[in-house]
């Protein structure tokens, strides 16, 4: 392959992992210096009935609420609180938590929407793999991308290192940056 | 049109912005293949071991704490304390791949240690996931590349995309792998901010 080829290559690659990129390196500071991203404000609060179903577990209700009433997302456990008149609990995915509170007897349900707001969806994106419980199947191709995305990098990585190697390769910037390669399976080796 | 000069510098902060994330990026690629498909791998299944042993001081300072340590095998950084009923006093140790809990009886003057180790997966992973300026001088060292990681991949896809601009502009291939991620990615936050 020729030189403007192989550049042509790498470019190709790299605008197609470009937007990944980007959301990966603004999470990845998120996550070292434990910043909340959340917004916690309630933006909407409607209400709906359902069939409320006697002698379900706490896990199995809220999802049977959570369908009835067209939610996507999880419900997280440690978020149920129940007594003798109501069950509260949440559902969450990357993009929104709903707090819901169930009335037992009659099945009204009151949900509250707290949207997590655009840079949290951004960060969100980390730990996304497409598969939110009642997602539309558009999401799910989020798996295919991110697959993709990662064997596109590793592509684009080498063609990369390749052409510097090759084109560009200066002895300094081989000691230099060969010593912080080391210093970095060192690091690995001791954490 | 951008200057000769400036297209150089821009190429090199490309280069420079890449280079010293290599091993990094690479162990991320590997890493996140291995988070995908735990099931896979066993990534997050672990072996686990429990020892129960004598303590041979009151274990009042971090230096008794040190020598405790290091004598029954326990190393990673410090990530919960906890006064647990009945005196017993819980600490949580991680390392890459590895848990460990102590739990220190001080009236029986004996200490519980529970080992959790992963297998090779399970170490790269742990690699992935550490993160955070606390414990020992090596985890701050890795925190401060985490931090140049997040800059370099940002300032990588920024330089990238004006590279392309000065290489590539007239490329309908180009513009069409651009708009088709831009897109794609655009209606996935869309999606999820709105429903």
């Amino acid at each position: 392959m020729k030189k403007h080829q192989l550049i042509k290559f790498h470019l190709y690659c790299g605008l197609f992992t470009i937007f990944y990129l980007v959301a990966f390196g603004l999470s990845s500071l998120v996550l070292n210096h434990n910043l909340n991203l959340e917004r916690s404000t309630v933006t909407e609060e409607w209400s709906s009935v359902v069939r409320v179903e006697q002698g379900l577990s706490n896990n199995d209700l809220a999802e049977s609420v959570k369908n009835q009433l067209g939610l996507m997302g999880w419900t997280p456990y440690w978020k149920y609180k129940r007594d003798s008149v109501w069950f509260q609990f949440e559902v969450s995915h990357p993009g929104r938590n709903y707090q819901i509170k169930l009335e037992l007897l009659q099945g009204d349900v009151q949900v509250s929407e707290l949207p997590k707001g655009f840079l949290a969806v951004l960060h969100g994106l980390h730990f996304f793999n497409g598969n939110v419980p009642n997602a539309p199947f558009f999401l799910k191709t989020w798996a295919v991308y991110q697959w993709l995305t990662l064997l596109t990098m590793l592509i684009s990585m080498i063609f990369g290192l390749w052409l510097w190697l090759k084109y560009r390769y200066r002895s300094w910037e081989g000691i230099a940056f060969g010593g912080v390669f080391m210093l970095t399976i060192i690091l690995m080796i001791l954490i | 049109m951008m200057k000769t000069r400036t297209y150089h510098i821009i190429r090199k902060v490309h280069l420079y912005a890449s280079l010293p994330i290599v091993a990094l990026l690479l162990m991320y690629i590997v890493s996140s293949y291995f988070m995908i498909h735990y099931d896979l791998f066993n990534t997050y299944e672990r072996e686990e071991m429990i020892t129960r042993v004598e303590l041979a001081s009151d274990m009042n300072s971090e230096a008794q704490w040190d020598q405790f340590l290091a004598e029954n095998g326990v190393s990673g950084k410090l990530t919960d304390e906890t006064a647990l009923p009945d005196g017993v006093l819980l600490r949580k140790y991680e390392r890459a791949g590895k848990s460990f809990e102590v739990r220190l009886y001080a009236g029986e003057k004996t200490a519980e240690i529970k080992k959790n180790n992963g297998n090779l997966p399970a170490v790269l992973v742990g690699f992935h996931r550490i993160r955070g300026f606390e414990g020992p001088w090596p985890y701050l060292i890795y925190a401060v590349l985490l931090d140049i990681v997040g800059i370099s991949l940002i300032l990588f896809a920024i330089t990238g995309a004006i590279l392309w601009l000065k290489l590539l502009k007239n490329s309908l291939t180009a513009w069409i792998i651009f708009l088709a991620g831009f897109i794609y990615v655009a209606a996935i936050i869309t999606y999820l901010s709105v429903v």
